[in-house]
């Protein structure tokens, strides 16, 4: 059982009923005691025990490696947080793996690290502005806003419960069923889509076999004389946050499918458009997949994630380097299909992103306003789970026995970019010239604790001298 | 044409180890471009690392990993060769090393250090380093080729088409005909006929003194067997573990593993360089002997085509006892990411590694020699990496082909010519 009196919201719910959110990044000012406003703000942080449909906002918070040094928890229970996360995202290592170039980016740089990530969710748009400015006022003095995305989600169509992205995917689909958690909800939803909790929050089994995923503790000489946290388990309940900030450039996007398509034409062709982007997402716009509806002409609206990729195992119908194929390759990854389950299942991660900025007018017509995606996905081991997708499956060259090829949404680290294998009969079809146009504009590694985490943390540093931790933080 | 593993050990003039890890790491930094190891000249080599073990007894030693084909001698004699100002500026910071002599003396000096490879495994059995990197040429011209061809075709017309494109390309005249076959000589040992004719005298030799003799025999052996394995189960149960200590606190060092990390996803294939203790005492050492024996005996007869017990991404890897056993090196060229490689470890050859890892310090707890141990996926991982060295220099013939990339240009060679029903055409075509 999940003890969700403990859980923040965001983490089982992807809060369909707010379609309004703003993510605020934060740094503590450097002369500020942020203890008052932490358990203030503590208060107010929205838990996943009951979720009220009617409920008019929801806010969740996370924070940085850096921003716990910051808040003041101990130095000994720091040492037992995850490399990766000490590292954060943007150290060279890291970015490295990852095929990132943080020189190029607006935040989350080594020298421009974000310590809380404030996150509010509102129902309409005059909620959510109402909520901002109450939140901004309760931070004043204490805290810096280095930044602010204001996200507004995009209904597929009137009155449908599914959202695109701004490229015009419906996206969000492919979610994994916690395990034990409302399984009245589950879907039918393809081979291996039901996972342990572990995977997803700490303190609960995962799918190595039902062990515990590890959890920063409590250590001496840090304490816990409240008694606030169970075991001294810091960690229980909380998970990482993985948030990237993803500028999309649409009119690139379908300038680059439009040029694509005129080469064999020479006229504009939307449905050969349509084809073409199907192929390269690995789904139709709607959301149908291609390996189960090839001419858009099938498949069931209702089991959007009920499938799998060993009815078209060569990539016939959804080639075997599409961005859905490479972000979650399902029963295929292996030559056997159980082997593949096992595996995919210890790899996966809930996403909670939403887009920023606004719609374009005329997909085709660059209108010189930035948008994209607030990638943010939930894992109970970064390394693990969203490094190892990165590398090993989005950014891969080889992956599923290709040569120099990326995910031709998001690229990676090819020797010529641009290449794009579409198999077919009697011979694969090869697009070049498939550019990325998207990019990362910053990024960083949150963990968002437990509700009595976020209590113990309010009222340790207390307890501990921020001046020790300071020390801490200079050697880093 | 078979390919071999040199594992060479050079202890290193303690005086001289600065120097010679600076030197190793900048040839090490840019591989492709340095003149020192003029690597594309050894063309017998498929991958090859300089690494150092600093911290052994009986002092810092110089560790040369080489997987080539043919001949020890053969590849040796290339090596120094074109090689010989560099291995000078190399090897003069070890002991004894005769700097400047004659080609000869270097090449006794490096014969003379070579030091058994328990467990060598080469994921293409007999693919030479030339053919791997010919038949790759040979896939990226068809794949150029193909680009050309107009669409509309069907399955026959393509390969015939295939077939005429490499038939006019004078470049290509090598693979008109098939790649040399890796014999079942090749890959059998003397080793294996000594030991299975020991084992069969073994059970079956107390027979020729009769039944009784041999069900006494029998039972012997079984009460042997049955006290060699009460006494792994009362080790497997006090040896010290980092199963001992919680996860979060059995995280290797941050500074050494950020310097290792540092060194890892610059090309889609990564080395990896660990040395753990081998557990004191004649049991474990015999027992790391017997199990190493065993997969490589597997790794040469059974997992010679691409992949290793389900593992598709290690193209060469060896295990070796060193310094009179006291050490297990472990060295390994594979594709994708240490975390990657790892998770495949972990889900794919658990017990494998388990068997291998659990007679060496502080792994993870096991049961049975095989269980536990490496399934320990937290502990496992920390374990590897608090065992892992850097790596100062590595190269690769191949950096960006994978294991699965080797064996789809082999097969789309040996697919080439000759009849091919529906389904195998089918199959064929698939490889672009």
């Amino acid at each position: 059982m999940l003890e969700t009196h403990d859980i923040q919201g965001l983490i089982l719910s992807g809060y369909a009923g707010h379609p309004f959110a703003a993510y605020l990044f934060l740094t503590v000012r450097a002369e500020a005691d942020p203890r008052r406003w932490l358990g203030q703000v503590g208060e107010r942080i929205t838990g996943a025990e009951k979720f009220d449909r009617q409920r008019e906002s929801s806010i969740n918070i996370a924070f940085t490696y850096k921003g716990f040094v910051r808040l003041g928890l101990g130095a000994n229970t720091m040492k037992t947080f995850p490399l990766e996360f000490i590292e954060d995202m943007s150290a060279p290592a890291r970015a490295q793996m990852l095929g990132d170039n943080p020189d190029d980016w607006m935040w989350g740089k080594p020298d421009h690290r974000i310590h809380i990530l404030l996150m509010l969710f509102a129902r309409d748009q005059h909620t959510l502005s109402d909520l901002l400015r109450a939140e901004r006022r309760a931070a004043q003095g204490i805290l810096n806003e280095e930044l602010a995305i204001e996200s507004q989600t995009f209904p597929f169509s009137s009155g449908s419960k599914l959202n695109h992205e701004h490229f015009g995917f419906v996206d969000g689909l492919a979610q994994p069923d916690i395990a034990g958690y409302r399984p009245e909800k589950h879907g039918a939803n393809g081979p291996g889509n039901e996972i342990k909790a572990g995977e997803f929050i700490l303190g609960y089994e995962n799918e190595y076999f039902g062990q515990l995923t590890a959890s920063p503790h409590l250590r001496a000489p840090d304490a816990d004389p409240g008694g606030m946290l169970q075991a001294g388990d810091f960690g229980r309940n909380g998970t990482y946050l993985v948030v990237r900030q993803m500028e999309q450039d649409v009119a690139g996007f379908w300038g680059m499918i439009r040029a694509q398509c005129l080469q064999a034409k020479g006229t504009p062709d939307v449905a050969a458009e349509e084809a073409l982007a199907a192929k390269i997402f690995g789904r139709w716009r709607d959301g149908t997949p291609v390996a189960v509806s090839p001419n858009h002409n099938g498949g069931n609206p209702n089991r959007l994630n009920d499938f799998g990729f060993s009815e078209d195992a060569y990539g016939e119908k959804c080639p075997l380097g599409a961005h859905i194929r490479r972000a979650n390759p399902r029963e295929m990854l292996l030559s056997d299909k159980k082997d593949s389950i096992t595996t995919v299942k210890r790899h996966r991660m809930l996403r909670r992103g939403r887009p920023y900025g606004p719609r374009i007018p005329d997909r085709y017509t660059p209108d010189g306003q930035a948008r994209g995606l607030v990638f943010a996905a939930l894992n109970g081991n970064i390394e693990r789970q969203f490094e190892f997708i990165q590398q090993a499956w989005i950014s891969s060259p080889n992956f599923a026995g290709l040569y120099d090829e990326a995910d031709p949404m998001l690229g990676g680290r090819t020797q010529n970019a641009g290449t794009f294998s579409m198999q077919k009969c009697p011979v694969r079809e090869r697009q070049s010239g498939i550019m990325p146009h998207v990019a990362v504009k910053g990024g960083a590694y949150f963990f968002m604790p437990g509700l009595a985490a976020l209590r113990y943390l309010s009222a340790c540093g207390a307890s501990s001298s921020l001046a020790v931790n300071q020390v801490v933080e200079g050697i880093k | 044409m078979k390919q071999r593993g040199l594992t060479i050990l050079s202890p290193i003039n303690e005086a001289q180890l600065e120097h010679l890890d600076c030197l190793l790491r900048t040839i090490g930094d840019d591989v492709a471009k340095q003149t020192q190891i003029p690597f594309g000249k050894l063309t017998q080599l498929h991958f090859a690392s300089w690494v150092i073990f600093a911290d052994g007894a009986p002092g810092p030693q110089l560790i040369f990993e080489s997987n080539f084909d043919g001949t020890a001698v053969d590849f040796l004699r290339q090596l120094v060769g074109p090689a010989q100002s560099g291995l000078d500026q190399i090897y003069r910071h070890c002991t004894d090393y005769p700097a400047g002599g004659a080609s000869n003396a270097i090449l006794e000096y490096l014969q003379a250090h070579i030091v058994n490879t328990d467990t060598f495994y080469a994921s293409c059995g007999g693919v030479t380093r030339e053919q791997i990197l010919q038949e790759n040429q040979l896939h990226d011209k068809i794949e150029g080729f193909l680009g050309q061809l107009p669409a509309g075709k069907d399955a026959a017309a393509v390969r015939r088409n295939i077939q005429e494109f490499v038939t006019q390309d004078p470049a290509l005249a090598w693979a008109r005909k098939p790649a040399e076959p890796y014999t079942f000589l090749e890959q059998a040992r003397v080793r294996d006929v000594v030991i299975i004719v020991c084992l069969l005298v073994g059970l079956f030799g107390p027979r020729l003194l009769g039944w009784k003799a041999w069900l006494i025999w029998f039972g012997i052996l079984v009460i042997v067997f049955l006290i060699l394995y009460r006494i792994l189960r009362r080790k497997e149960a006090t040896d010290p573990s980092i199963s001992d200590k919680p996860v979060e606190d059995a995280q290797p060092d941050p500074v050494k593993t950020e310097q290792l990390v540092s060194r890892e996803n610059r090309r889609p294939q990564n080395h990896l360089f660990s040395i753990t203790t081998v557990k004191p005492g004649v049991f474990r050492f015999a027992l790391l002997k017997v199990v190493l024996a065993l997969i490589e005996f597997l790794g040469r007869v059974k997992f010679y085509k691409g992949s290793l017990s389900g593992i598709p991404s290690i193209h060469f890897a060896r295990w070796a006892m060193i310094n009179d056993g006291k050490y297990l090196l472990f060295l390994s060229n594979f594709d994708g990411s240490w975390e990657h490689y790892l998770g495949e470890f972990i889900d794919q050859a658990a017990h494998g590694l388990t068997a291998v890892w659990s007679n060496a310090v502080n792994f993870p707890r096991t049961w049975n020699l095989i269980e536990g141990g490496a399934a320990d996926e937290e502990r496992f991982k920390s374990y590897a990496r608090g065992m892992q060295l850097y790596t100062q220099l590595w190269y690769s013939a191949y950096p960006f082909l994978s294991v699965v990339n080797v064996e789809n240009n082999a097969a789309i060679r040996a697919g080439l010519w000759g009849t091919l029903d529906a389904d195998a055409l089918d199959a064929w075509l698939r490889r672009f």
